[in-house]
């Protein structure tokens, strides 16, 4: 179906309006209105002090993704590319090295994500089965400055990681 | 004949044809492990359980040959019991370790459970752990806990290869593929253990981590590493290649392929000539740059011409037929040429299975088509000694890897022009050097050493300023005031097929 679309044009300005400064004074009535009630009766304020107060945050906030680790440190994640499979946004790109202990045997080479893509649905942490990736760091997503820099990789994901507790697969399972 | 009923339908086949067989040509679809068409039987997996009336157990289909009369039923319980009973023993010791196996998402294992099994693990006690990422070779990585002993592997190099290298020791849960003592699976078509192998017990140690086995898309294409002209499916993933596999042609390679070929296909990455180069300065990466290249060489050529000057092609033996028919087409009618130069690819070395020592993909077809189009041709090495060489004044060279011998004595050529998907020594003596689609980037047809002419698929895009041969050629010969006549694929491609002769049981 193609949708209809309607073109609406600026409503035509009264003669008072278009003289600026009846809509100025309005505009500045309105400023001194809030500013004044605010500054005598603070029920109502729709601003918060930050950074000194702040807003609970949802339970359900996400946050930046981060990798655990192993109990020796090292990543959990085995480079399976479930995550980079499963990702709706197309947004992690993995690459695998071989690691020096075959009971491991595979271990990200590199691991990024494009901040900019995703969009923090969290079927990273889902598809994962090594409980490696989690999107639960409440931390948000930095400013930046170019395209380049929202793409965060392997050491800036580490370093939000801790140990999981959950059974790491492979031996005596 | 006997007549066999399978699930209540009836079959009716040679005598001496197994259940397997029979079942497929009723389109019955019967697990299995161990079999395979190319293989001997035998029958040391048992997925392919099934009953058979009167039978006091189930019969293995892959091995069991059929009688006048015989009832067999793939889908009773008791064959539906087999199976699952087979799988929880495979299963038993199997490390399930599917997110780092190179096999998930191809692996006959994953898809048998998913189907005849879904059911947990009922072993309460640790698994019997094994060796891995074992490098039994150069090309072949083994992780002993996930082989599944079907001998699939020790099969192809006992009865195919004929080298013998691989073997099983030990017994029950302990058993093991090993190579012998002091040895490794050096053996040149190793990697067709690795596809045979219905598990990731086997793995390419190339491929290996590279790509998931989903992320891939597959083409078929024609290797061209050798004059056999191997079918190949060419694993394409973003854009780049990653893996080689062989594709089934009974009349030529049957399932296999060589190492040598199915790794080689990285030489099209390095040295790619991605830009053309105008007296070796590089021009923009884009298609009107090479265009405008196209130009410049045309107004040079032109100018030799004009001054009565020699100029003669230099085809290399790896082109496809529809370039080879443009570039010869162009000799003829453009260069007024009778004569053309072959310049072959060397360094070849036959096998006993299926590598030629021709390590050409298309010699027989563009020989063929030459003679079909009147020309005569001659080796570039050998006309190079000759003495009519020194009247050459320009050369117009087609495609690439051929070895560039000594320069005539006395030679005066003022203009190489070089059409090429690599910067190798033919683009190192060009003086305008135009870049082509490499091999697997094009779709085109060559002739075997048995003249049987197969089409390659293109399996990746080329870069952005490489440009069919046969436009390239139209453009250069509209500037030097001719016409080729043959501006578009279709018309070269039907041109091409129908002088070299599509051949005797060709798959074009
Ligand atoms: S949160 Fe969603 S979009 Fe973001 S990386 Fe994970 S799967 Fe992809
Ligand atoms: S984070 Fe998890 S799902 Fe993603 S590659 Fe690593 S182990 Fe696999
Ligand atoms: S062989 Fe198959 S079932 Fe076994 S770990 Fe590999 S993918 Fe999984
Ligand atoms: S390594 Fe693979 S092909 Fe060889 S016996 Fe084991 S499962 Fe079969
Ligand atoms: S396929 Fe028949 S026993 Fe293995």
């Amino acid at each position: 179906m193609v949708a209809k679309v309607k073109k609406v044009g600026l409503p035509p300005l009264n003669v008072a309006e278009s003289l600026y400064v009846t809509e100025l004074v309005r505009g500045l009535i309105t400023t001194n209105r809030h500013f004044w009630r605010n500054w005598f009766r603070r029920k109502d304020t729709a601003t918060l002090e930050y950074p000194d107060k702040r807003r609970p945050y949802s339970a359900r906030w996400r946050g930046l993704h981060r990798l655990m680790l192993r109990e020796n440190g090292t990543p959990r994640c085995v480079a399976c590319m479930m995550c980079s499979t499963h990702c709706p946004a197309g947004c992690i790109t993995i690459v695998a090295r071989e690691h020096p202990d075959p009971a491991i045997e595979k271990v990200p080479a590199s691991f990024e994500i494009d901040l900019l893509k995703c969009i923090f649905c969290g079927f990273c942490e889902e598809a994962c089965p090594c409980d490696a990736i989690r999107v639960d760091s409440g931390v948000h997503a930095p400013p930046v400055y170019g395209r380049d820099e929202a793409i965060i990789d392997l050491e800036d994901l580490l370093s939000r990681g801790s140990q999981s507790t959950a059974k790491q697969g492979g031996r005596n399972l | 004949m006997p007549v066999v009923t399978i699930d209540s339908r009836q079959v009716d086949v040679e005598p001496g044809t197994t259940i397997l067989k029979a079942a497929l040509k009723l389109g019955i679809d019967i697990p299995v492990f161990c079999y395979h068409d190319g293989l001997p039987v035998a029958a040391n997996c048992r997925m392919c359980l099934v009953e058979v009336k009167g039978s006091p157990k189930p019969l293995p289909a892959c091995e069991v040959q059929v009688r006048d009369g015989m009832e067999v039923l793939t889908r009773s319980q008791v064959a539906l019991d087999a199976r699952k009973a087979v799988l929880e023993l495979i299963l038993l010791n199997h490390p399930v370790d599917c997110p780092i196996c190179d096999q998930a998402g191809e692996c006959v294992l994953q898809d048998h459970y998913f189907e005849h099994s879904a059911t947990p693990s009922r072993i309460q006690v640790s698994k019997v752990h094994k060796a891995k990422a074992v490098p039994l070779g150069p090309n072949v990585m083994l992780d002993r806990e996930r082989c599944i002993n079907c001998t699939r592997c020790v099969r192809f190099c006992r009865e195919v290869s004929g080298s013998r290298q691989l073997t099983q020791v030990h017994r029950g849960n302990h058993t093991e593929i090993a190579v012998f003592p002091g040895r490794q699976f050096d053996d040149p078509y190793s990697l067709c253990a690795v596809d045979l192998c219905p598990v990731g017990a086997l793995t390419s140690r190339d491929f290996r981590f590279r790509q998931r086995a989903w992320s891939l898309e597959s083409s078929p294409a024609i290797c061209p590493e050798c004059s056999r002209g191997c079918n190949v499916l060419a694993d394409a993933a973003n854009g780049r290649l990653f893996r080689i596999r062989p594709r089934n042609n009974p009349d030529v390679n049957r399932w296999w392929a060589c190492d040598h070929g199915r790794l080689a296909f990285r030489r099209f990455e390095e040295r790619r000539a991605d830009r053309s180069l105008v007296d070796y300065k590089p021009q923009p990466p884009t298609r009107q740059a090479t265009l405008e290249a196209a130009d410049v060489a045309a107004g040079r050529l032109q100018a030799i011409r004009s001054n009565g000057g020699r100029i003669l092609l230099v085809l290399s033996s790896m082109l496809s037929l529809e370039e080879g028919f443009a570039a010869l087409r162009f000799a003829s009618s453009i260069l007024g040429e009778k004569l053309v130069l072959l310049a072959p690819r060397g360094g070849g070395t036959a096998d006993s299975l299926l590598r030629t020592a021709d390590s050409n993909a298309n010699r027989s077809g563009l020989t063929r088509l030459a003679a079909a189009l009147g020309l005569e041709t001659a080796d570039l090495a050998g006309f190079f000694a000759s003495p009519s060489a020194a009247e050459v004044a320009g050369l117009v060279s087609a495609g690439a890897e051929y070895e560039v011998p000594p320069l005539p004595a006395g030679a005066r050529i003022s203009e190489a022009v070089a059409f090429s998907h690599c910067l190798d020594a033919v683009a190192d003596k060009a003086t305008v050097l135009l870049p082509i689609p490499g091999h697997f980037e094009k779709d085109g047809h060559y002739a075997n050493c048995d003249g049987r002419v197969q089409r390659s698929a293109s399996a990746i895009a080329a870069p952005e300023a490489a440009v069919q041969l046969h436009v390239l050629l139209s453009r250069i010969a509209s500037k030097m005031s001719g016409t080729l006549g043959y501006g578009d694929m279709t018309s070269v491609r039907s041109a091409a097929l129908s002088l070299s002769g599509t051949g005797e049981g060709s798959n074009a």
